[in-house]
């Protein structure tokens, strides 16, 4: 019979009893696992009459009792958090680690678990938290008892229901239960689609005849069958289903394509029981799309299977450039003979701080190859043009800028931001006589930054960018060229649409699909796959999450543009998948995830995480046959559009970068098989930036 | 001794505004009590949580969201008004633009979230940095409390981060907005008013107590 009941919380909280106490009981053991969640769903129906609360919905299976329930939640808000900070409380006993344990729509037996107790509601745990934020005590209070109580709440029983109906117009599921109770779900923020999907693959449904948008119960599904993929519309007649596809073909010919595979895919990756002697098969027709499809970065199409990624290879750190490899390289002439050892060294160890006169050829203002008497033209050539251009904006007088409002506007933003970077740094403190002298270089050079590129300008997160160069380099000029290099890469961080930012979020995901899915689908769940959280660290290459002297390291390795192109994607997977329990085990929802990531700033190992992303591209080297195309070109394993092919015969293998011994083992002597190899002549792809040609 | 039913409300609040008006000093000196002239630039968004014993009955926890004024990285922000049910509009008392632009992050606020009876969400107008002398309309108390009303702001204070001056007051004006329009939103939804949002049972309500950060 249909359960449904409307919960009114109670002064008393442990007083009632009644069935929804058993339920919310429930809910704080293992006994309960979460099939689905979804944000911003109001709810209407008899009791509530308008659209005014928004709640969040999910889909519970309690093992034991083998039922299913949809429940709804009223929340302002679903973020856990606490007085001073929103530290989440680690779980002791947790007993299972679900790392590759893919999430099913169809089967909610492997459906990842949630336990529910080490989330804890904010109201509850006051008494606990005081600057104990990563308190390990076993939180009995919450497991034995108190269990949380929504105040508001709907539980409907799944196998109760008759039937739903969906408007895909206005966002609605509205689920008709056999007792005649309506409910009506509105997605406030996208469709009802995943919904809708995870009912199907629990439930028979039939259209009702005549009825557009109405779907009968007609029991339980009993395990996937092929009509579960619902490669076409649902339940429709095959001729329909036919030229509905052959419309939507012509029209929208990637798109219908792409959709009808992904459901191929879906099925394939998180069906555990496709016969051993189907996977050759599955493998080949992904292997036909991945070569039919010229694929736009935005779609990733799935190999039949996941791809397995074998376990990551141990890494090691190796020692920071030394005066002795820097002048052993350098001919009389001062011609540095072989930077690409140089670059094998930086990007394993780093550069010792007095040497750091090397990212001036790192950043490509002096060619490896110049003697010192052609960089002492350059330099003073550079120099010229430098102030050439200080000059420029320099002799605007105020009056000129009052008529200028998009120059003016360029430089108050130079003006808020110029006194408040990196002020705990001594560098940029004032003096005793109060003057702040590198500050003002700083300003100099952001100005002139301007004139050299007008309409890229000045944006927010460049004086961070900056601040590290001048530090190390002192020298005005140089410093500025260095930041015009430097700008060259980073760039399309700051374009005026975003386009740039938005790109490597996606590519971070789309590593992250590869790399761990589970915790990719799992931030699809939760509306996090926009990846914002990483938004500052790629827009200034993690320059707030690390400390002043990590950041000059991890941006060296950067700019070696070893072992691969996009780098710093894996930097960030890398980070993520150090996090990925914390995240999944806390059952972090957006805005926590945010704030989790946030709150990681300056707490990183940089050593552990390049250990990492090193480990994760040589696990994805290893697999690169396997990898999709948008993969295999973010990290160039094959050409990049549009270059020639004789450019880039060359494989992965034949690239400056060398692998830290056999992945099976650490590299007990990273620098020394370094030193080893000198000789490489081939290019990779396209990113053996140096400036040979100069 | 156990109180009686203690009620809890947790709220989003936005703080928004010009690059360099204020915003995190804002923020920091309501929370933290404290002020640094040399705060970073926000890049996306920061966070900061706030606890008010309303009264005898009502704690209320304020999620503020710092997010980044600069213009360019607006187009996320629709992600991060989701859910507020307050914000602050804050500009610099000290450069007439940032008031210009005021107007700009109010219709902004509006057209990317409302109360769900469709009625945007309260706002209140913050002229900070008033310890410093004003440029431009700043100068002139008539012209901002008509721009307020004509433009639908719960009200306006000048502040300054620096000073400690009405932060908190307009902070108060805030929340009592938002408790309003929660009342007049369960009323017409025949919700009985005296209900929480959050509940908490007597016995962990009076151990919260002492660890209030307020």
């Amino acid at each position: 019979m249909a359960q449904r009941k409307i919960l009114n919380s109670e002064p008393e909280a442990c007083g009632g009893d009644n069935g929804a106490k058993s339920l919310q009981a429930q809910e704080d053991n293992q006994d309960r696992i979460q099939i689905f969640k979804h944000d911003a769903v109001s709810l209407k129906n008899s009791k509530y009459s308008s659209e005014d609360y928004t709640g969040i919905l999910k889909v519970i299976h309690y093992k034991e009792a083998d039922k299913i329930y949809i429940e709804w939640n009223i929340a302002k808000i679903s973020i856990s958090s606490h007085e001073d900070e929103w530290a989440m409380v680690e779980k002791q006993d947790k007993v299972e680690d679900p790392v590759r344990e893919s999430v099913s729509s169809s089967a909610a037996s492997s459906s990842r678990r949630h336990h529910r107790p080490h989330k804890i509601h904010h109201s509850r745990r006051h008494h606990r938290h005081k600057g104990s934020s990563s308190s390990s005590e076993p939180l009995n209070d919450l497991e034995k008892g108190n269990p949380q109580r929504p105040s508001q709440a709907l539980f409907i029983d799944l196998y109760g229901i008759k039937s739903y109906r969906v408007s895909k117009k206005k966002n609605t599921v509205e689920i008709i239960q056999r007792s005649g109770s309506k409910d009506l779900f509105l997605f406030q923020n996208g469709t009802p689609d995943t919904f809708i999907d995870m009912l199907r693959s629990l439930l028979k449904t039939k259209r009702a005849p005549g009825r557009k948008n109405l779907y009968n119960v007609l029991g339980r599904t009993t395990g996937p069958t092929f009509a579960d993929l619902n490669l076409f519309e649902n339940e429709e007649q095959p001729s329909t289903v036919l030229w509905k596809f052959i419309s939507n073909i012509q029209q929208r010919p990637l798109e219908t394509t792409l959709s009808s595979f992904a459901k191929f895919s879906d099925y394939m990756l998180y069906n555990k029981n496709i016969e051993p002697h189907r996977e050759t098969e599955v493998a080949k027709v992904a292997e036909i799309v991945n070569r039919t499809l010229e694929l736009d970065e935005d779609y990733t199409v799935v190999g039949g299977k996941p791809i397995s990624l074998r376990p990551r290879p141990p890494v090691q750190r190796g020692d920071p450039l030394s005066h002795d490899d820097w002048y052993e390289v350098q001919d009389s002439d001062g011609r540095v003979k072989d930077s690409d050892k140089i670059k094998k060294i930086i990007f394993r160890g780093g550069v010792k701080p007095s040497l750091r006169m090397v990212w001036k050829f790192l950043l490509g203002m002096y060619p490896w190859d110049s003697t010192r008497d052609e960089r002492e033209d350059i330099l003073k050539k550079k120099s010229q043009e430098y102030h050439r251009m200080k000059q420029q904006w320099q002799s605007i007088s105020q009056d000129q800028e009052d008529r200028w409002a998009d120059y003016s506007a360029r430089k108050s933003l130079i003006e808020k931001d110029v006194c408040r970077t990196d002020r705990e740094l001594p560098f940029f403190a004032e003096d005793s006589q109060g003057s702040d002298r590198n500050l003002q270089t700083l300003q100099d050079i952001l100005m002139t930054y301007v004139m050299y590129n007008f309409d890229l300008g000045y944006v927010q997160g460049m004086s961070d960018l900056l601040s590290p160069l001048l530090c190390t380099l002192q020298d005005e000029v140089e410093t500025f060229w260095c930041f015009v290099s430097f700008m060259e890469r980073t760039k399309h961080n700051f374009d005026m649409d975003q386009a740039g930012m938005k790109k490597q979020l996606g590519q971070v995901y789309q590593t992250l699909s590869i790399l761990t899915p589970d915790l990719s689908t799992y931030l699809g769940r939760v509306e996090a796959s926009n990846m914002f959280f990483c938004f500052r660290w790629l827009l200034v290459l993690f320059k707030r999450e690390f400390s002043h002297d990590d950041i000059m390291v991890l941006w060296e390795v950067l700019w070696t543009d070893l072992p691969c192109p996009n780098f710093h994607i894996l930097i960030c997977a890398a980070i993520l998948d150090q996090e990925k329990n914390n995240i999944m085990s806390n059952d972090l929802g957006f805005t926590e995830i945010l704030k989790h990531v946030n709150d990681l700033c300056r707490k990183l190992n940089l050593n552990s995480i390049l250990c990492n992303a090193e480990g994760i591209y040589l696990q994805l080297l290893e697999a690169k046959e396997t990898l999709p195309t948008p993969i295999k070109k973010m990290f160039g394993f094959v050409p990049p559009d549009n270059s020639d092919s004789s450019d880039c015969e060359s494989d992965i293998d034949n690239t400056k970068y060398d692998k830290p011994s056999a992945p099976s083992k650490p590299c007990a002597e990273p620098v020394n098989s370094i030193l080893e190899d000198g000789k490489k002549n081939l290019k990779s792809a396209d990113y053996s930036s140096d400036s040979e040609d100069d | 001794m156990p109180l009686p039913d203690k009620r809890e409300f947790l709220y989003k609040i936005l703080v928004i505004g010009e690059l360099g008006a204020g915003k995190t000093s804002i923020i920091k000196r309501y929370v933290h009590q404290f002020f640094s002239p040399h705060y970073r630039a926000t890049i996306g968004v920061d966070f900061a949580l706030k606890v008010i014993n309303w009264d005898q009955e009502t704690i209320i926890r304020l999620q503020l969201w710092d997010i980044a004024g600069q213009e360019r990285f607006g187009n996320m922000t629709r992600v991060y008004y989701k859910e507020a049910v307050g914000a602050f509009i804050v500009f610099d008392v000290t450069r007439a633009a940032t008031f210009d632009a005021v107007l700009k992050w109010k219709q902004d606020l509006d057209a990317k979230v409302t109360l769900p009876d469709g009625n945007s969400i309260p706002c209140v107008l913050l002229a900070n940095k008033c310890d410093q002398p004003k440029e431009g309309i700043a100068n002139n108390q008539n012209k901002i409390d008509e721009f307020v009303k004509e433009n639908n702001f719960s009200g306006w204070f000048e502040t300054s981060a620096k000073d400690n001056i009405n932060i908190d007051d307009a902070a108060k004006m805030l929340v009592q907005k938002i408790l309003e329009n929660d009342k007049v939103q369960a009323n017409g939804n025949s919700r009985p008013t005296s209900e929480p949002m959050f509940s908490l049972s007597k016995d962990q309500d009076t151990k919260s107590r002492k660890n209030c950060a307020c």
